[in-house]
């Protein structure tokens, strides 16, 4: 059934996306709004965090929904430190992946603010992955779907956990919850903490945010 | 044909005076240590040490500062005073991972005769530059300080035991010991 419909929307959209593309997503949030908060002051660069997400959401190897990109090292021996950046799906508020999806495929839960793929209605033409100004899709080499962190909706959330990544991490780097709830742990970090996005400029609103570490890095 | 045996009894005598000149040459560095009051010879060591030999990748080795084989002395230190070394181990570097924990506590490692990470960690650094560990693996850099060599690697057995970890391995061993702070409080974020 569902790839008789994912068979036939690959057709339909063939022609469809010759024209604008339907701008399809909604900013209304009705209900969680979802955010996490990576503290790059408290990351150690493990990557416990990576692996628990291909873990948890069985992520093919070769692509990955989760990035913690190390810098070059600061300093000389033994005086060194290092810089981690979170890459990862910044469930935007204005999703440009969203946007250009022409069958429909990439939608925002309006109750959870999450950015998601529905597979089945994919059709493979990588507009999301050209549109996403984070550079956080691929194409799934199982199911040849778009795929990226949906904040392991399907996952974790859905058992009532946290994030895989965010239960894994060691050092609490990692801090998730709703901004809507003012008296969330993510809500009061985010309103106590320096905190910086990136790309704000593009209006995309990602709901990613980062305590940044201190100019020359880290000391694990 | 005679030639030839003329030849190789050239080579004989060759041979014959290399080996008498590196036996007078390891003699002189004997006496050289002596003077200086390091009076057991390294190789004794094992006498009483025989539970420990070196089986891992620095047996054999040879040692930058002297170009020979490396000896037990070469890391542990030479000992001055063997009365006192038999009583208390005295003039010894132990390499120990207590240090990482007593040190940031204490600062007195030395009292329960375990060598400071500084002293631990310049041994090695005799022969291992920290440019060439930090390619090897960038956690050499980032440990530099707080952590011993020994706190992760072993060199008496014959595998150290963090060579060739898999990669999961190798993040648990980052997981457990910083939950462990993060548990204590240590944390930026506990
Ligand atoms: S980060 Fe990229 S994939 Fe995620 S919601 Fe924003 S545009 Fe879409
Ligand atoms: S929230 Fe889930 S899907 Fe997203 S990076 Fe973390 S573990 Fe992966
Ligand atoms: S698990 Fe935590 S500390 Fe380790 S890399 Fe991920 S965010 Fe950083």
């Amino acid at each position: 059934m569902s790839v008789t419909r994912r068979d036939f929307l690959i057709a339909s959209t063939c022609v469809a996306t010759a024209g604008a593309f339907p701008v399809v997503h909604s900013m209304e949030v009705d209900g969680k709004r979802y955010t996490m908060v990576h503290d790059e002051k408290a990351c150690i660069g493990c990557t416990a965090c990576m692996d628990a997400c291909r873990e948890v959401n069985a992520v093919p190897e070769g692509v990955s929904r989760l990035n913690i990109i190390r810098s070059e090292p600061n300093g000389t021996y033994p005086d060194v430190t290092y810089q981690f950046f979170r890459q990862s799906c910044q469930h935007c508020d204005v999703p440009p992946c969203v946007a250009v999806c022409p069958s429909g495929a990439s939608f925002r839960d309006p109750d959870t603010g999450i950015v998601d793929v529905d597979p089945d209605k994919c059709v493979g033409c990588q507009y999301c992955i050209a549109a996403c100004p984070y550079q956080v899709r691929y194409i799934d080499p199982v199911t040849q779907a778009a795929d990226k962190c949906d904040f392991c909706r399907k996952t974790n959330l859905a058992q009532g956990k946290l994030p895989a990544c965010v239960e894994s991490c060691p050092t609490n780097a990692l801090i998730f919850g709703d901004l809507n709830d003012p008296d969330s742990e993510v809500s009061q970090v985010i309103a106590t903490s320096k905190t910086y996005r990136t790309k704000v400029e593009l209006g995309t609103d990602p709901h990613l945010y980062r305590i940044a570490a201190p100019t020359g890095g880290n000391r694990s | 044909m005679n030639k030839r045996i003329y030849f190789s009894s050239i080579a004989f005598l060759a041979t014959v005076l290399r080996i008498a000149l590196a036996v007078l040459a390891l003699s002189w560095v004997s006496s050289q240590a002596a003077a200086a009051g390091q009076t057991i010879d390294p190789e004794n060591c094992i006498g009483c040490h025989e539970e420990t030999p070196v089986l891992g990748v620095h047996s054999g080795t040879l040692f930058g500062a002297t170009n020979r084989v490396a000896t037990c002395a070469d890391c542990h230190g030479w000992v001055t005073d063997l009365g006192q070394h038999e009583t208390d181990g005295a003039d010894m570097v132990r390499f120990d991972s207590a240090a990482a924990v007593l040190e940031p506590l204490t600062l007195t490692p030395l009292s329960l005769g375990v060598s400071t990470i500084a002293t631990q960690n310049q041994t090695c650094l005799q022969c291992h530059s920290g440019k060439t560990l930090g390619a090897l693996h960038w956690t050499h850099d980032a440990h530099g300080f707080e952590l011993a060599c020994s706190t992760c690697h072993q060199l008496h057995p014959k595998n150290d035991p963090v060579r060739g970890l898999s990669n999961a391995s190798t993040i648990k061993l980052c997981v457990d010991c910083h939950s462990a702070q993060t548990r204590n409080g240590e944390g930026v974020r506990p």
